[in-house]
């Protein structure tokens, strides 16, 4: 396998931050949401934490291929 | 995590256990039903106004406020002369126009007659274009002018619409909130207002202001709307300018992650203590209210604010 084909098999996580109406690539090489949460310093009680059509909690298990959507419980005014 | 109850897929962790989509629906529309009950908020009689922004504290609070008034009533009675949405259009671009679309939209899928009042049409200006003339003459914040109208209008059209009771969309955080900035800043007076059922003093051409959602954090609605599917976006005023609530906001947010319940024992606190900081209210010394002589709302002058800040746009 060449060095770039080797690249293109690299997954990043895509976290949407519906707050701030960015998309995050980042490489999560924990397991938890909650261990997520953690990396990108954001407050569980501001969020839902979205997989696809799936509300996920705390504990659940996310992976590197996954794309995940913070949607932001607080009103803008 | 699974469900307490059934033991499903869990949407939410709460302090009492987690929840699924089902359980905690159920767990949500009882929370908000209690407190209408308990506090009385809305009686069989009432004729119910919902102040709505298109938001989630707002939508929310509406389709609660129709399906209750539905459990209370006879179902299959026309809830029309019982229930209508109250929308105020500021005329802030790209923000208040969307919420309105959003809000048409829901009351349309909900057969919810919708009142729009503006301040375009109520005082010739739209706030984008009110605010730097009342801004150049008396250095006041948009959200100071859009506060006094936005409370003028809601007042007026409740009255108008002979409305007993005023729902509005105020939730667990923006009291917890409220408490506590009210405690830093020592305006215990101001926290008296506070309550499920706000103010102090009744009088006849006030419209009784209530809050369904008191106990209901706003990720606990948030996940509502999602799982109703009601159609929610994130959006924010260009106007907001809110730094001191927002550093209060974050330390709660921080001990509600840390300690949960933090929001839930401040509400409990301080509801156990209201009662005393009303009836310190009553016994005060105060100024008789008035009716403007310009609109009729009550106010402690002769004009109230919301008349005064007219008064400064070029006729």
């Amino acid at each position: 396998m060449c060095l770039l084909e080797a690249c293109q098999e690299v997954k990043f996580m895509k976290v949407y931050l519906e707050k701030e109406q960015k998309e995050l690539e980042l490489d999560f090489k924990d397991n938890t949401v909650k261990e997520l949460l953690k990396q990108i310093n954001i407050n569980s009680e501001t969020v839902i934490i979205v997989r696809d059509n799936e509300v996920l909690t705390l504990d659940d298990n996310i992976e590197n291929k996954d794309n995940i959507k913070l949607l932001s419980v607080i009103s803008g005014g | 995590m699974e469900c307490i109850k059934c033991k499903s897929k869990a949407v939410i962790s709460l302090q009492h256990g987690a929840l699924c989509k089902k359980h905690f629906i159920t767990y949500f529309e009882d929370k908000v039903f209690k407190t209408i009950s308990k506090y009385q908020l809305i009686t069989k009689n009432d004729k119910v106004c919902v102040a709505a922004s298109g938001g989630k504290d707002s939508l929310t609070a509406l389709y609660l406020t129709k399906k209750y008034l539905q459990k209370i009533n006879n179902q299959k009675d026309n809830l029309n002369n019982k229930l209508t949405a109250l929308i105020i259009d500021e005329g802030i671009k790209d923000y208040r126009d969307k919420t309105l679309q959003d809000l048409k939209q829901f009351c349309k899928e909900h057969g919810i007659i919708l009142k729009i009042a503006s301040f375009k049409k109520e005082y010739g200006k739209t706030l984008d274009q009110a605010y730097p003339i009342i801004n150049k003459k008396t250095g006041k914040k948009p959200c100071n002018i859009c506060g006094v109208w936005r409370r003028q209008l809601i007042n007026i059209y409740a009255r108008e619409l002979k409305a007993t009771k005023l729902v509005t969309g105020h939730n667990l955080d923006d009291e917890s909130q409220v408490i506590i900035m009210n405690t830093f800043k020592a305006n215990t007076s101001i926290s008296a207002k506070l309550g499920p059922m706000s103010g102090i003093e009744k009088n006849k051409n006030f419209v009784q202001r209530i809050k369904p959602l008191y106990f209901c954090s706003e990720k606990e609605t948030r996940l509502y709307c999602l799982l109703k599917g009601f159609k929610v976006e994130f959006g924010e005023c260009p106007y907001i300018t809110e730094s001191y609530r927002a550093e209060v906001r974050e330390m709660l947010n921080n001990f509600e992650e840390k300690y949960p319940g933090t929001k839930t024992s401040i509400i409990n606190s301080f509801l156990d203590i209201l009662p005393l900081l009303k009836q310190r209210e009553l016994n005060k010394d105060h100024k008789e209210i008035n009716l403007c002589q310009e609109c009729e709302e009550p106010c402690k002058q002769n004009i109230c604010n919301g008349c005064k800040l007219r008064e400064i746009l070029p006729k």
